[in-house]
């Protein structure tokens, strides 16, 4: 999964596990699996990385962030977020699966 | 001819341009330097004459294959990051912070570089106060608790032409005391009691991030842990250690530390500042 196929309703963005990161205030400094790059989060990156304790989908994400913040536009929500998990996935901090659907029992 | 300074396994080369070294020479404090015979050892560095003037060839150097400079004191300038990184390299276990490191009372005072802060310059105004330098621009740090200043024993340099508002004394001391001088720079070279030799060690107790403002009111002011760890991580340049592993060391140098924020506008006003609180 690269970033330009990442769809914001399908795909369920997790941390890569090699990505590791520490908080420091209300920091996050987040070192990149080749253990070279260390790269400081602005606020929406390190709000999102926070949501990504949890596995979930770009959708996901927007509803939790829209419902702290209701006074924000659902498109601008999503554009945001769109935004730092495609530089998350470009990056190699995160990575993306197709999230699977369970088959209906019922025809 | 080649050369060997102590501390660097590797010799380095000078081929075909032997008047650079008299130029190493009056740089360093505190190193050794010696002369080898060709084909002893492989230099990683190699400074030469070529359609660029002088020449530098590494494996620290990124996108070319060399760097060219016209000037001697220009050339030196540019080597001495590649020592620096060679004797970090070499030593294990030290992280290389672009910053100055002073030290001031008992402890020592470090200015992570932020954008024409003028450390160099405040730096040369601390050993002209009385206090020591152990690194007006590229400090080794050992990690730990406290976390240890090395000095890499380089003379100060400042750029040119040094500010208008100068400190007359300040200025005095700057050309009483004339190192090598480039368009571009000109070295300083301070007293032995102002300047640490290589390798000498001074525990940080400050962290102090500069903020020169022309015209603003001198104040120094505490600064957040975060704020003073992103200074230092954006001016960690080492490349010794896992990431993780140096932004843990930093983080516990910037815990052990006082971490301030100074803005000035003139160098005598931040020396002041900086007296009254660590000397």
């Amino acid at each position: 999964m690269n970033a330009s196929s990442f769809d914001l309703e399908t795909t369920q963005v997790s941390r890569h596990p090699k990505a590791q990161f520490r908080e420091v205030g209300d920091e996050i400094f987040l070192v990149h699996p080749d253990g070279v790059q260390i790269h400081n989060l602005n606020p929406m990156a390190a709000a999102l990385w926070r949501l990504l304790d949890t596995p979930m989908t770009g959708r996901e994400m927007a509803q939790v962030v829209q419902a702290a913040f209701p006074i924000m536009a659902m498109s601008k929500v999503e554009d945001d977020i769109k935004r730092v998990l495609s530089e998350f996935l470009e990056h190699g901090f995160a990575q993306g699966k197709e999230k699977t659907h369970k088959k209906s029992k019922f025809p | 001819m080649w050369i060997k300074l102590n501390g660097i396994k590797d010799p380095i080369a000078f081929d075909g341009v032997p008047a650079l070294v008299p130029v190493l020479r009056q740089v360093l404090r505190g190193w050794t330097v010696s002369v080898v015979k060709k084909g002893r050892g492989t230099p990683k560095i190699r400074m030469s004459a070529g359609p660029r003037g002088y020449e530098r060839r590494s494996p620290w150097i990124e996108g070319a294959d060399a760097l060219g400079f016209i000037d001697s004191v220009d050339a030196i300038c540019d080597l001495l990051l590649d020592i620096e990184r060679a004797y970090v390299g070499e030593a294990k276990k030290l992280l290389l912070l672009h910053a100055a490191g002073v030290k001031i009372g008992a402890g020592l005072v470090v200015f992570p570089s932020t954008h024409a802060s003028g450390k160099s310059l405040l730096s040369v105004a601390l050993a002209q106060a009385g206090h020591r330098i152990i690194a007006d621009d590229q400090l080794p740090l050992v990690p730990g608790t406290p976390a240890l200043g090395v000095a890499p024993g380089f003379l100060p340099r400042l750029r040119r032409p040094l500010p208008h508002s100068l400190d007359p004394h300040l200025d005095d001391f700057i050309r009483s005391h004339p190192g090598p001088l480039s368009a571009k720079f000109r070295y300083v070279d301070v007293p032995p009691d102002g300047l640490a030799p290589l390798g000498e060690r001074a525990p940080i107790t400050g962290l102090v991030v500069l903020n020169r403002v022309a015209g603003a009111k001198p104040k120094i002011e505490t600064l957040g842990e975060a704020e003073t760890l992103k200074a230092c991580v954006l001016q960690n340049f080492g490349r010794t250690m896992n990431a993780l592993e140096v932004l843990d060391h930093l983080h516990a140098m910037v815990k052990g530390a006082e971490c301030l924020k100074l803005t000035y506008d003139t160098v005598g006003e931040a020396v002041a500042l900086l007296q009254e609180k660590f000397a």
